[in-house]
C-alpha cells in the first residue's frame, strides 16, 4: 500500500516534470526568460520559507528530544519499581495482604523458617517453625517490620499467578498465593551458630568466600517471633533485656579492638614496602604523650617483626605503626575498606565508623591503631573485610536471597554471586594471610593449631568500661576442599582474658568441616 | 464478573491506545485527503471505544444511575465535538481535534474514577467551554484587529495578576500556600491560566513589529513584570512557563541562536537565585534530588506518586485496583501517576507522545503561517503546551522538581480546562486561515499558469493565422 503510494507519487512527478518539459519547449525566446525568471522566483521563494521555519523545525526536534528523554526516565523509574515500591510509607502493601496470602521464607537447603497459617478465625498469622533461631535476619512483620520480612516485604505480597486467574480469585473472595523467598541461610549452620554463642549476647556471620551468600547470620540477645504479642507486654512492664530487636549482626556497632590491626597493618604495608624490616622491642608498656600503651597482661613480647607481633596481638607494636602512618592516606583507605560507607545490603544495618583525621592528636592515632578509641565496627562489616582478603583482595557483595520463586516453583528472579569490590591487591591479601595464619599457628589464635582445615583470622578483646569488662571479638576464615568461609564472631560482656570468641568460631568451624 | 472485566480491559485500552497513537503520528506527515480522512475516522472510532470500555468500569464500580447519564452526556459531547466541529469548519484541524477528545475522553475517566462529584462539575464547564470557543476560530480567521492591541494584552495580563496577588494579601486567602484564586460568588476563577494566552498574543504583537534591540528590551522588561508578579504570588510553574515562551519565541522572532543562550543562562541564574532566597523552592529541590529521607515532609508528594508509577509497571492495575487516591492532588498536579497506575506504564508513555504529538501539530499550524503575528501566536501557544505537560509529567516521575502545573484537558480544574479549550480553538482558527492562504497561494499560481498558456496559445494561433 505505502510504496504503491510512493510509486504513484513518483509518476506523478515525473509526469509533471515532462508537462513542464515540453511547456517550455513550446514557449517563445521571450516568454522563455520570462518562465526561467519565474521558476527562479519560485525556487528562492520556497527557500525563503523553509528557511523562515528553520526555527520552528529545531524547536520542535528540541521537544521531541526532551519528551523522549521523559520517557527514558519513565523507563529509568520501573526499572527500579521493585525497590521503590517496597516502602513502609507505601499504602498499598498494606492493601495487598488483603487479596494476597503472604509467601514462605526458606532457607537453602529447603526448610521454612517464616509460613503463613489461617487460624481458627480465619485470620492469616504469620508463623516461624524454627523460633528465635532466625529471628533477627528473617525479622518480623507485625509491629513493624524489620529483616527479610521488610526487604522483600513487596515481594512477599505479589504473586505471579495470571492476572485472569488472580481476577478470579478476587471474585471468589479467595486470596492468592504470594510469591516465596528462598535465602541463602544454611540450617546447619545456623545452628551451629545459634548453639555455640550459647546464652552470650553478641553476634555471628558467615559468608561463603567464593559467592559472598550470608550463610549464617545470628544475633542475640534474641525474642520469639510467634510471641511477640506478650513480650511487647513484658518490654511494657520492663521485664525484658533492652534491644533484644536489634539485629546485632548488621546493625550492633562494636569497638573493634585488636581485630583492627588488620587494618593498620594493611596500611603500613602499603605505605612501606620494606614492612617486614620493621622491628620493635617490647617491653610491654610504652608510653605515647603521657598515656602508657600495654600489651594484654603487662607481658613484655620482646623483640618482633609484623608477622610476631600481630600474632602475639602486641598494642605497642601497633601504636608505633600507628605514628609512622600518613593519616590523610589512611583515612581514605579506610573509607575505601567501607568505613563510613553504604554497604551493599537490604536488610537495615550501620554505617562503621572511622573518624581519624591529619589534625588527630598521638593519642587518638595510637589508640585508634590498636582498635581502641572511637572507631565502630558491625560484625557484618568484619566478615566481608575477612571474605576480601582470602579472596585475594575481592570483596564479594553479600547476599541473603538467591531466589524469588512464584507459584508451582516457577522462577521470578535469582541472584548469584556478584564481585563487590577490590579493597586490596593480591599481594597485599597475601600478606594479611600470612599474618593471619600466623596468629592460627602459634599466636593468640593458637587453639587452631591442630585444625585439620586451612584457617587464619585475628582474636580481639575491646575495653568497654573500667571494669575489665571487654567485648570479645574474632574474625578469621577457614576452608577445606569443599567449603570456603569467612567468619566474624563477637560476644559482648566477658571477663577480661577469656578467649571466648575465639573459642566460639573453632566450634563453629569445627562442626562446619 | 467486574474484576475480570477490569484485567481484560486494561489490555484492550492499551492495544486502543497505541493504534491511537500510531495514526495520529501518521497523521502529522499529510497524507492524501482520503488517507487523512481514513485516520481521522479510526481516531474517532478509537476515542468512543476506549471511552466506552472505561466508563463501563466507572459504572461497575459505583453502579449509580447518574453515571449513566454523565456517561450518555459525554458521549454526546464527544460525538458532538467530533462530529459538528469538522462541519462547521470544514478546514478545520482534524488531528489536533481528535488528540484534543482523545484527552478528554481520558480525562472523564480519570477524574470519574477519581472524584464522582467533582468530575460532572468538570464536564458541565468543558462543555460550556467548548460551546463558547466554537466562535474563536471565526474570530481569528475573520478579524484582523488582534495585532493592535499589544499593550492591551500587556496591562490586563499584568492587572488581572496584581488583583489576585493584592487581593489575597489583603484578604489572606491562599490556596496551597499561594495566591492564584479570584472568586465571585462561588465561582473561583484562576487568572493565570488565561495569562498565558495574553501574554503569547503581547508577545507577537511585539515582535511582528521586529526584533530590533529595543523592541527586544521593551519584550525583557515586559516580560520580567510578569514573571516576577508570579513568582510573588508563588506561582512558579506558570513563571517557568511565561519564561519559556519568552524564551523561545524570541528565538523564533528573532532567528537568533545568541538569546537563546542568552535566555538560558538568565534562567539558570535566576533558578539559583530563586532556591538561595525562596525556602519553599528549597524544599522541592531537595524533595527531588533525594526525597526519601524526608519522606514524611517535603517528599511525601513525589515518593507517593513514585509508587503509585511503580506499581502500575508496565500493564497497570487496572481501573479501580490500585491506590491513585493516596497521591496528594491526585486529580490535579499528580493525575498522570494515577492514571500510569491504574493504566499501566505503556499506556502512560503513549499519553506522552500524544502530547507530544499535540505540540508538534501546533507548531506545524505556526509553519503554515504566512503572517508572521499569525505564526509567533500558534507556536507561542505550543510552547505553553509543551512545558506545561512537560513540567507536570516531569515533576510526577521525578525528572524535575514538582511545580504544581496541571495536565491540560486532563487534569480537574476549570480555569485550566477553559485556557486550554481556547488554545485548541485559536490554533484551530489559524490553521483555518492557514490552509486557506495556502490554497489562495495554490489558485494564483494556477491563475497565473492558466493565462500564461492563455497568452501562449493565444500567440500560436496568432503565429498561425499569420
Ligand atoms: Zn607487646
Amino acid at each position: 500500500m505505502k510504496r504503491k503510494t510512493t510509486e504513484d507519487r513518483l509518476i506523478a512527478e515525473e509526469l509533471k516534470r515532462q508537462k513542464e518539459k515540453e511547456h517550455y519547449k513550446s514557449l517563445k525566446m521571450v516568454d522563455k526568460k520570462k518562465y526561467k525568471e519565474e521558476l527562479k522566483r519560485e525556487r528562492q521563494l520556497n527557500k525563503e520559507k523553509k528557511k523562515e521555519n528553520n526555527e520552528l523545525r529545531r524547536t520542535m526536534a528540541f521537544f521531541s528530544v526532551v519528551f523522549i528523554v521523559m520517557i527514558g526516565y519513565y523507563c529509568y523509574d520501573l526499572y527500579q519499581a521493585e525497590s521503590i515500591v517496597n516502602n513502609s510509607y507505601n499504602k498499598r502493601l498494606k492493601a495487598y495482604s488483603e487479596k494476597i496470602i503472604r509467601g514462605n521464607i526458606l532457607t537453602g537447603d529447603g526448610k521454612i523458617i517464616a509460613t503463613t497459617e489461617t487460624d481458627e478465625n480465619g485470620e492469616d498469622v504469620r508463623k516461624y517453625p524454627y523460633n528465635e533461631m532466625f529471628a533477627h535476619v528473617v525479622g518480623m512483620n507485625t509491629r513493624g517490620k524489620t529483616g527479610l520480612e521488610k526487604a522483600y516485604d513487596y515481594n512477599l505480597l505479589t504473586t505471579n499467578l495470571n492476572p485472569v486467574l488472580k481476577a478470579l480469585n478476587e471474585f471468589k473472595e479467595q486470596k492468592s498465593p504470594g510469591n516465596n523467598i528462598t535465602t541463602t541461610l544454611d540450617y546447619k549452620i545456623q545452628k551451629y551458630c545459634y548453639d555455640s554463642l550459647g546464652n552470650s549476647d553478641g553476634a555471628v556471620v558467615i559468608i561463603d568466600n567464593k559467592t559472598g551468600a550470608i550463610v549464617s547470620m545470628v544475633s542475640k540477645p534474641d525474642y520469639n517471633p510467634n510471641k511477640l504479642d506478650s513480650m511487647w507486654d513484658k518490654i511494657d512492664k520492663g521485664k525484658v533485656k533492652d534491644g533484644f530487636l536489634l539485629n546485632r549482626a548488621t546493625q550492633g556497632m562494636y569497638t573493634p579492638g585488636s581485630t583492627f590491626k588488620i587494618f593498620t597493618s594493611l596500611e603500613y604495608i602499603r605505605q612501606n614496602p620494606d614492612y617486614k624490616d620493621f622491628t620493635y622491642k617490647c617491653t610491654g608498656t610504652k608510653v605515647f604523650a603521657n598515656y602508657p600503651i600495654k600489651c594484654y597482661d603487662k607481658t613484655a613480647h620482646g623483640n618482633e617483626d609484623i608477622e610476631k607481633a600481630f600474632a602475639n596481638s602486641c598494642n605497642g607494636f601497633f601504636a608505633t605503626l600507628g605514628t609512622k602512618l600518613d593519616i590523610t592516606e589512611f583515612s581514605t583507605d579506610m573509607t575505601e575498606c567501607l568505613f563510613n560507607s553504604k554497604l551493599p545490603i537490604n536488610i537495615e544495618y550501620n554505617k562503621s565508623k572511622f573518624t581519624l583525621t591529619k589534625d588527630s592528636s598521638t593519642f587518638d592515632i595510637t589508640q585508634s591503631s590498636i582498635g581502641q578509641g572511637t572507631t565502630l565496627v558491625t560484625p557484618l562489616h568484619m566478615a566481608m573485610i575477612a571474605n576480601a582478603i582470602s579472596n585475594d583482595g575481592m570483596m564479594m557483595k553479600p547476599y541473603l536471597v538467591s531466589k524469588i520463586t512464584g507459584c508451582n516453583d516457577s522462577l521470578i528472579d535469582s541472584f548469584g554471586p556478584e564481585k563487590y569490590k577490590r579493597i586490596m591487591t593480591k599481594e597485599e591479601s597475601a600478606t594479611l594471610k600470612e599474618l593471619m595464619s600466623a596468629v592460627t599457628d602459634y599466636g593468640t589464635g593458637r587453639i587452631f593449631k591442630s585444625a585439620k582445615y586451612k584457617t587464619g583470622g585475628k582474636t580481639g578483646t575491646a575495653q568497654i568500661d573500667s571494669n575489665n569488662n571487654v567485648n570479645s571479638w574474632y574474625v578469621g576464615y577457614a576452608s577445606d576442599d569443599e567449603h570456603d568461609y569467612s567468619i566474624s564472631v563477637v560476644i559482648e560482656n566477658v571477663p577480661d582474658g577469656s578467649v571466648k570468641a575465639v573459642e566460639c568460631a573453632k566450634k563453629i568451624f569445627d562442626n562446619i568441616f | 464478573m467486574a474484576e475480570l472485566y477490569i484485567v481484560i480491559s486494561k489490555y484492550i485500552i492499551t492495544i486502543l491506545m497505541a493504534s491511537y497513537t500510531y495514526f495520529s503520528f501518521k497523521a502529522l506527515s499529510k497524507k492524501t485527503e482520503e488517507e487523512y480522512d481514513m485516520f481521522f475516522y479510526t481516531q474517532t472510532f478509537l476515542i468512543y471505544a476506549i471511552y466506552v470500555i472505561g466508563i463501563v468500569i466507572v459504572y461497575l464500580n459505583n453502579k449509580s444511575d447518574t453515571t449513566i447519564i454523565l456517561a450518555g452526556a459525554q458521549m454526546i459531547y464527544l460525538v458532538v465535538v467530533l462530529g459538528i466541529f469538522p462541519v462547521i469548519y470544514p478546514k478545520i484541524n482534524r488531528m489536533l481535534l481528535s488528540n484534543m477528545c482523545m484527552l478528554l475522553a481520558i480525562g472523564f475517566i480519570e477524574l470519574g474514577r477519581l472524584t464522582y462529584t467533582r468530575s460532572i462539575k468538570q464536564f458541565i464547564i468543558i462543555a460550556f467551554a467548548t460551546m463558547l470557543t466554537l466562535i474563536v476560530p471565526f474570530l481569528m480567521s475573520k478579524f484582523e484587529i488582534w495585532k493592535q492591541l499589544t499593550w492591551f494584552y500587556y496591562f490586563l495580563g499584568v492587572g488581572m495578576l496584581l488583583s489576585v496577588l493584592l487581593l489575597g494579601i489583603v484578604l489572606g486567602r491562599k490556596s496551597n500556600g499561594s495566591y492564584l484564586m479570584l472568586t465571585f460568588g462561588g465561582i473561583s476563577f484562576q487568572p493565570s491560566e488565561f495569562v498565558k494566552i495574553l501574554f503569547v498574543f503581547f508577545l507577537a504583537g511585539l515582535f511582528v513589529k521586529g526584533t530590533k534591540f529595543s523592541n527586544v528590551v521593551a519584550a525583557a522588561i515586559a516580560s520580567g513584570s510578569f514573571v516576577l508578579t508570579l513568582v510573588a504570588s508563588k506561582d512558579l510553574g506558570c513563571a517557568l512557563i511565561l519564561f519559556m515562551v519568552f524564551s523561545f519565541m524570541l528565538y523564533a522572532a528573532s532567528k537568533s541562536k545568541i538569546y537563546l543562550f542568552l535566555c538560558a543562562g538568565g534562567g539558570i541564574m535566576g533558578a539559583y537565585v530563586g532556591s538561595i532566597f525562596f525556602t519553599h523552592v528549597q524544599t522541592r529541590i531537595q524533595a527531588w534530588r533525594d526525597p526519601w529521607p524526608i519522606i514524611d515532609g517535603g517528599g511525601y508528594q513525589v515518593t507517593q506518586s513514585l509508587f503509585a508509577i511503580c506499581s502500575g509497571k508496565l500493564t497497570g492495575t487496572g481501573l479501580y485496583n490500585g491506590m491513585p487516591e493516596t497521591i496528594p492532588e491526585a486529580h490535579t498536579d499528580f493525575v498522570f501517576s494515577a492514571i500510569a497506575e491504574e493504566f499501566g506504564g505503556i499506556f502512560a508513555i503513549l499519553l506522552i507522545l500524544v502530547c507530544l504529538n499535540c505540540f508538534l501539530g501546533f507548531v506545524t499550524v505556526s509553519t503554515k503561517q504566512k503572517d508572521i503575528f499569525n505564526k509567533l501566536i500558534a507556536f507561542g501557544l505550543g510552547i505553553i503546551y509543551a512545558v506545561q505537560v512537560f513540567l507536570t509529567i516531569g515533576g510526577a516521575i521525578k525528572l524535575i522538581p514538582s511545580t504544581g502545573v496541571t495536565l491540560p484537558l486532563i487534569s480537574y480544574g476549570g480555569s485550566s480546562a477553559l485556557s486550554t479549550l481556547i488554545m485548541f480553538a485559536i490554533i484551530q482558527g489559524l490553521s483555518i486561515v492557514g490552509t486557506k492562504d495556502e490554497q489562495k497561494e495554490k489558485n494564483k499560481r494556477t491563475r497565473k499558469d492558466m493565462t500564461i498558456e492563455k497568452k501562449n496559445n493565444r500567440r500560436q494561433t496568432d503565429r498561425r493565422r499569420a
